[in-house]
């Protein structure tokens, strides 16, 4: 069984000072993740989806108010997910419950202009594709070539139709759609991390993980989420989100754009435990308003690590 | 390349999807390379995506829903989940639709030409029909992998 490097215990020891909780959470990080899918509404509704796979799965829907969330309580066969009719023809998608926490959070509405800036693979443009009801408009950008194409397969197998997938840096793509004054009503910037919440499904994150690696990403998504504000309308909506529990990568980063930018952090209402952002990091101090961000931790609600502050540009 | 397709362009397809009770079409077709025609939802004017293709390569847009070959029309699987046709179905037991999802071609009499597949409530895809065989043109990411 790989094992958590010692610096990163000692990181993680800082984050959850309560020796249960940090337990806990070295515990539940070599335990794999639940089996969760999101019925695409594009396609079936969760009741007529639920009816069907019941017939060969137990299955629970944690959130009232989500039906479309479900998780697969039954024992499954490696890739019986994947196989399953429902799932070759576009009715649901295999996706892990704190993934799909941004788009509950940023809400894209039908007729709103929505720009999902490192989109690949696609679980959370084709997520506001259904919500949104293939109205309004998505631009679905990505950097890398080989990412696009599993973007695009997500797309097709969803019935997504209301979208632009274009292949540009990130922060290339806002410089030049600011040029032109292209806005958006919401943007996501679901931004490339060091993925320390993901050990559960993606265990190599123990052997690739290390403290430089930290402090590069941190740059980037600062350098990222900035482009990103140039292209948001004025009251326009921007969800920034990781998969890492590394403060460097999101406090700070959040820090960076509330001095360089008129942003106001708006509240997060999730059905499931949330812990607040930090106030302070390692002898760095972050605004009160930063209590506003979100904080997923697997052991609180057996789901993978997340990061999530939502703004408003004034 | 993209280019949206005109009316005259959208009548003559909706005439020749007629024949699997197909009467309306998205709001938007467009045509991409020679042989694909897609669905597009999106909210933005042509001039809109002519100037962000300006900006960045463009690598998708909307839906693949057909294609026209040799003046032949094949609907994809999701296009035909959008279209939801009526007729020229053939239904399949379920023997059949495993071996369908297997990507194998189906030994199976039917009138010539293309025919909508379907098990259950579940509209499968489109094959072509030789008489006595269905060829199967799912695509390979849509099998179920053994």
């Amino acid at each position: 069984m790989l094992q958590p490097k010692p610096l990163f215990v000692e990181r993680m020891q800082e984050l959850l000072k309560d020796k249960q909780d940090l337990q806990t959470y070295l515990d539940i990080i070599h335990i794999s993740p639940q089996n969760s899918i999101r019925c695409n509404t594009l396609k079936i509704q969760p009741q007529a989806l639920k009816k069907r796979l019941e017939k060969k799965w137990k299955i629970e829907q944690p959130y009232k108010e989500y039906p479309e969330i479900m998780i697969i309580k039954s024992e499954l066969e490696p890739g019986e997910l994947g196989k399953a009719i429902e799932h070759l023809l576009g009715y649901y998608y295999v996706q892990e419950i704190s993934s799909m926490l941004p788009i509950l959070t940023l809400k894209p509405k039908p007729h709103e202009t929505f720009l999902d800036l490192c989109a690949s693979p696609g679980s959370k443009t084709t997520q506001a594709a259904a919500i949104m009801q293939n109205q309004g408009f998505i631009l679905a950008n990505d950097k890398d070539l080989g990412r696009i194409i599993i973007l695009n397969s997500n797309l097709e197998k969803t019935g997504t139709t209301n979208q632009l997938v274009t292949k540009s840096r990130g922060e290339i793509l806002c410089q030049k759609l600011e040029k032109q004054n292209t806005k958006f009503d919401k943007i996501l910037v679901d931004a490339p991390c060091s993925g320390e919440g993901t050990l559960r499904s993606s265990p190599k994150t123990f052997i690739i993980w290390n403290p430089n690696m930290i402090k590069k990403l941190s740059k980037i998504q600062k350098h990222l989420a900035s482009s990103a504000i140039k292209v948001l309308k004025k009251g326009g909506e921007l969800l920034y989100s990781t998969c890492t529990h590394a403060p460097e990568e999101n406090e700070e980063v959040i820090q960076y754009l509330l001095d360089n930018y008129p942003l106001e952090i708006l509240p997060i209402k999730l059905p499931l435990k949330c812990r607040r952002g930090l106030s302070e990091w390692r002898g760095k101090k972050f605004s009160d308003e930063l209590k506003k961000a979100v904080r997923i931790y697997p052991q609180d609600n057996n789901t993978e690590g997340f990061f999530l502050c939502k703004m408003r540009l004034k | 390349m993209i280019k949206f397709l005109n009316n005259k362009q959208r009548k003559k397809l909706q005439e020749q999807l007629k024949e699997y009770g197909i009467s309306e079409l998205p709001r938007h077709l467009i045509q991409t390379g020679k042989e694909k025609i897609r669905a597009f939802s999106g909210e933005i004017s042509g001039q809109d995506i002519i100037n962000i293709s300006k900006q960045a390569y463009i690598e998708g847009i909307g839906l693949h829903i057909l294609t026209i070959k040799d003046n032949q029309i094949r609907i994809t699987l999701d296009g035909l989940h959008l279209l939801k046709p009526t007729k020229k179905i053939i239904e399949l037991t379920k023997q059949q639709a495993d071996s369908w999802f297997q990507g194998k071609s189906l030994n199976l009499q039917a009138e010539k030409g293309f025919m909508i597949l379907k098990y259950k409530e579940d509209l499968i895809g489109m094959g072509k029909s030789t008489g006595n065989i269905i060829l199967n043109y799912l695509p390979k990411e849509r099998r179920v992998k053994n």
